[in-house]
């Protein structure tokens, strides 16, 4: 922490990160009332994927759309599993799977190397998840030497595909299509009398939501430069939702608010745990104490979030509402 | 020609038998009643029409299709629409998005269309709103057209459950107690607008109402339930006069 450029700059980058991860909950939750309790799961899948794919010497750009498409997949997959139960189980069941996923990866080498003795009776060698000593990640940007350079250039692309992940959500909200995801929310047997396949879009959206959490999952771990499944514990995905609810349920630039907000809490939370020697409790609890301070002084000074859900915004019922307002 | 035939169709919950064994019709293009003291079954019945609760036996058949069995989606494409007796908006949405979630094949409403046929969905979508707006106008609820629907009055709830179901041009239309919670001018005026989009579009109409007088003076032919059977079925005029209807209701009054 002798160079506070660097702090900021992790900040700003974690920023940028959360902020895609806390767009596909909002797609998830905020739009269509899915109470996906299992983040964690999809940026992890991002995360080995963008991993194992640079490690096998694949060019960043396909790492990345790999990582998108591997974590979306499997985000279908679970979605055609969670979604047979009742809507209420959802989140459980997501919050299982998250946590059943981080358990195979950690102990899945071993498990093949056990698998291989018992068969072969050779002491095999795999690494491929790296268990729990985890993985080394290389950066997708290599600028040796220059570092201002270097952190310019990861800004750059995790901005970048930000704010390609918000035109892309934008799109989808303020379209029929998001209106009926909204409708969902509201009241799904009345969606499905007005003639709706609801599961098909909430397995769309599970799908969307997932692969935009393996694109911030892939992000991230390429900028720390070291993975475990330590990193995605359930902890993770109550920080995402925490960004989701402080911010705006259903607003898209809410809860980048919400990301910038709680990332910023996590940030000062750190300052204060190195810059007091001893602190009468656990400092590691200190960002929590934070963030949950701010959901009390959020529920109780404006409940819907700092920036609330708008009307769906679509260009004819746009010049609707203007005709409607002049006349 | 009957649009709607039902035969010998039940329901029970636990031990009580909701819908016992019904068999009717509904003609096309006619302004169908039924009522019924509370609890008689007259919802249960719309319910399993719309495909939002199982029969337990029985057939329901529509335009000579056998239709008990399907899910909801696929009677709202066969052209049966139903309101609910307490509304089921979307409440933080807009009147006029309520509207549009009811229009049929929208193009828009596809992940794909939605972001890669732009141009396509909002033209069709312009004049949805017109559509829209037109059956808003016609249920004086224009002013409301942009609040959101938690805002609206009670009756005006019922009014965009009515018109929302109108928004989806619906062969058959199952209304369940359109008028409840408006009042008596409002009430008539509504069955008055019920009988111009049956004589514009040759909708047919399938009413659960309490307004007795109200209905009577539109209804083609009434059905009168009660415990979960058909007591009655004929002309709105024979109904005061048979007797298992008196004992129906007069019975309903004694309790009451
Ligand atoms: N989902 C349900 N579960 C249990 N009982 C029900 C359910 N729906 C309706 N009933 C019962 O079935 C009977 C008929 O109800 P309903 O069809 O709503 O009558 P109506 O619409 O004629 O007033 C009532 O006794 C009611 O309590
Ligand atoms: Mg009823």
């Amino acid at each position: 922490m002798s160079d506070p450029s660097i702090f900021v700059m992790h900040i700003a980058f974690r920023i940028g990160v959360y902020g895609i991860a806390a767009l596909s909950l909002n797609i998830e939750y905020g739009y269509t009332g899915l109470s996906n309790f299992g983040k964690a799961a999809f940026l992890m899948m991002g995360a080995y994927t963008a991993a194992i794919a640079v490690e096998n010497g694949l060019h960043p750009v396909i790492a990345i759309v790999l990582s998108i498409v591997v974590a979306g997949f499997i985000g279908l997959s679970a979605s055609l599993f969670a979604l047979k139960f009742r809507e209420d189980y959802l989140a459980i069941t997501m919050l299982a799977f998250a946590e059943i996923s981080r358990l195979i990866l950690r102990n899945f080498d071993d498990s093949v190397r056990a698998l291989t003795k018992l068969i072969t009776g050779v002491e095999g060698y795999t690494n491929i998840f790296g268990g729990v000593h985890g993985k080394v990640v290389r950066s997708f940007v290599s600028i040796p030497g220059d570092y201002r350079l270097y952190n310019i250039v990861q800004l750059t692309l995790v901005y970048g595909l930000l704010a390609s992940s918000y035109v892309f959500v934008r799109l989808l909200s303020d379209s029929p299509y998001g209106r009926v995801l909204r409708a969902i929310r509201e009241d799904e047997l009345a969606s499905q009398t007005l003639g709706k396949k609801t599961w098909v879009y909430k397995m769309q959206i599970i799908g969307l939501g997932s692969a935009l959490a393996g694109l911030a999952g892939a992000l991230n771990a390429q900028f720390e430069g070291y993975i475990s499944p330590e990193s995605f514990q359930p902890h993770l995905t109550f920080a995402i939702w925490m960004m989701v609810i402080l911010g705006g349920v259903g607003n898209n630039l809410g809860v980048l608010l919400g990301a910038t907000l709680v990332e910023s809490i996590e940030a000062i939370a750190l300052f204060v745990k190195s810059f007091f020697g001893y602190l009468p409790f656990d400092p590691v609890n200190i960002q929590w104490i934070f963030v949950g301070a701010s959901i009390i002084a959020i529920i109780a000074f404006k409940p819907r979030g700092l920036l609330e859900e708008r009307p769906i915004k679509t260009p004819a019922v746009e010049v609707a509402r203007i005709g409607y307002t002049k006349g | 020609m009957a649009i709607l035939k039902v035969k010998r169709l039940s329901k029970s919950f636990g031990g009580l038998k909701a819908v016992d064994s019904i068999d009717l019709d509904v003609e096309e293009e006619t302004i169908t009643g039924l009522i019924g003291p509370n609890g008689s079954g007259k919802t249960t019945l719309f319910n399993m029409i719309s495909g939002v609760i199982p029969r337990d036996s029985g057939e329901i058949w529509f335009r000579g299709e056998r239709i008990d069995g399907l899910k909801p989606f696929e009677i709202y494409a066969r052209g049966i629409v139903r309101s609910f007796q307490i509304p089921r908006l979307f409440w933080k949405l807009t009147v006029l998005d309520n509207m549009l979630l009811a229009a049929r094949g929208f193009n828009g409403e596809s992940l794909v269309g939605a972001i890669f046929k732009r141009g396509g969905w909002i033209l069709e979508e312009k004049r949805l709103v017109d559509k829209a707006l037109d059956i808003l106008d016609l249920l004086g609820l224009s002013d409301s057209a942009f609040k959101p629907t938690y805002q609206l009055s009670g009756g005006q709830m019922k009014l965009l459950e009515m018109g929302r179901a109108l928004m989806a041009d619906p062969k058959l239309l199952l209304l369940d107690e359109p008028t409840a919670g408006v009042n008596p001018k409002l009430a008539y005026s509504i069955f008055g607008k019920i009988e111009e989009v049956r004589r514009a579009y040759g909708t047919t109409f399938f009413v659960i109402e309490h307004r007795v007088e109200t209905l009577f003076s539109y209804a083609n032919w009434v059905y009168v339930m009660s415990n979960g059977s058909l007591i009655y079925g004929g002309k709105p005029s024979g109904v005061i006069s048979d007797s298992r209807v008196q004992k129906a209701y007069l019975g309903d009054i004694h309790a009451a």
